[in-house]
C-alpha cells in the first residue's frame, strides 16, 4: 500500500483544541495586592543593588586603566629622558601614556556599555 | 550572648518560632532592624513583610495587619493572616493562592445562605393561605 494509493482518503484533520477559557477576574483583596506590591519591589531592588556593586567595580577598573598607563609612560617617559639628556621623551612618554590609557579605558567603557 | 526568637502567630497557628540572628520588619514610618540585645519596643505593623536571617539563611513572611512587641529578647509578631517561606517570589504567590482559596470558601458560604434563604422563602410562602 503506498501513500499515492488514490482509493486512501486523506485522515480526518484534528478537532481545534477547545479556547482556553479566560480566567475569572480575582475579587480585590489588599492584602494579597500590598503583598504583592512589597514583594515585586524588594526583588527589583535586590537586583539593582548588586548591578550598582558591579558597576561600582567596573568603575574602578576603567580607573586603573586610565591611570595604569599614564604613570608607565610617565616613568619610561623619564627614564628614557634621563638617559639621554633631553627633555623631550619625558613629554612624550606622558602623551603616549595619556592616550593609551584613553585608549584603553575608552574600550572597557564602550565595551561595558554594550552589556544589557 | 543574648538570643533573639521570633514568633509569628495567627488564629489558625503558629507560622514561625525559632532562634535568629536579625529581624527586619516595616511599620508605617518605614523599615526597622532588631539584633539581639535591642530595647524593647512594640509596633503596628500594615500588611507586608517581614524577613528574618537566622543558621538557615534567610526567611520571609508576609502579614496582613499586625503587632509586633519585642521583650527580652523575644519577638512575638501577630497578624489575623501570614505566611512564612524562604524565597521572596514565593511569597507573593503563596499569598495570591490563599487569597483564591478564600475567595471560594466566601462563594461557597454565600451559596449555602442564598439556598437556606430561598428554602425559607419557600416554606413561608407555603403557610400563606
Amino acid at each position: 500500500m503506498t501513500s499515492s494509493d488514490p482509493t486512501r482518503r486523506p485522515p480526518p484533520p484534528l478537532p481545534e483544541p477547545a479556547p482556553a477559557e479566560p480566567a475569572p477576574p480575582e475579587p480585590p483583596d489588599p492584602y494579597r495586592d500590598e503583598v504583592r506590591r512589597k514583594a515585586d519591589r524588594m526583588a527589583r531592588a535586590r537586583r539593582e543593588h548588586s548591578s550598582a556593586w558591579i558597576s561600582l567595580a567596573h568603575a574602578g577598573i576603567v580607573g586603573w586603566q586610565l591611570v595604569l598607563p599614564l604613570i608607565g609612560g610617565t616613568l619610561a617617559g623619564h627614564l628614557i629622558g634621563e638617559a639621554i639628556g633631553h627633555r623631550g621623551p619625558k613629554l612624550a612618554g606622558i602623551l603616549v601614556g595619556l592616550a593609551m590609557g584613553l585608549w584603553q579605558a575608552g574600550r572597557s567603557i564602550r565595551r561595558g556599555l554594550e552589556e544589557p | 550572648m543574648t538570643v533573639l526568637t521570633l514568633e509569628l502567630r495567627t488564629p489558625s497557628g503558629v507560622i514561625v518560632d525559632r532562634q535568629v540572628r536579625s529581624i527586619r520588619a516595616e511599620d508605617r514610618t518605614g523599615w526597622f532592624g532588631i539584633r539581639p540585645g535591642r530595647t524593647d519596643l512594640i509596633a503596628v505593623l500594615p500588611p507586608g513583610l517581614l524577613l528574618w536571617q537566622d543558621e538557615e539563611g534567610e526567611g520571609f513572611a508576609a502579614l496582613s495587619d499586625g503587632l509586633l512587641e519585642l521583650r527580652d529578647g523575644a519577638c512575638r509578631v501577630i497578624a489575623t493572616e501570614a505566611t512564612a517561606a524562604r524565597e521572596l517570589d514565593a511569597i507573593a504567590d503563596e499569598v495570591a493562592r490563599q487569597s483564591r482559596r478564600r475567595a471560594r470558601s466566601a462563594e461557597v458560604h454565600r451559596g449555602v445562605v442564598r439556598d437556606l434563604a430561598r428554602e425559607a422563602l419557600r416554606r413561608l410562602l407555603k403557610e400563606v393561605p
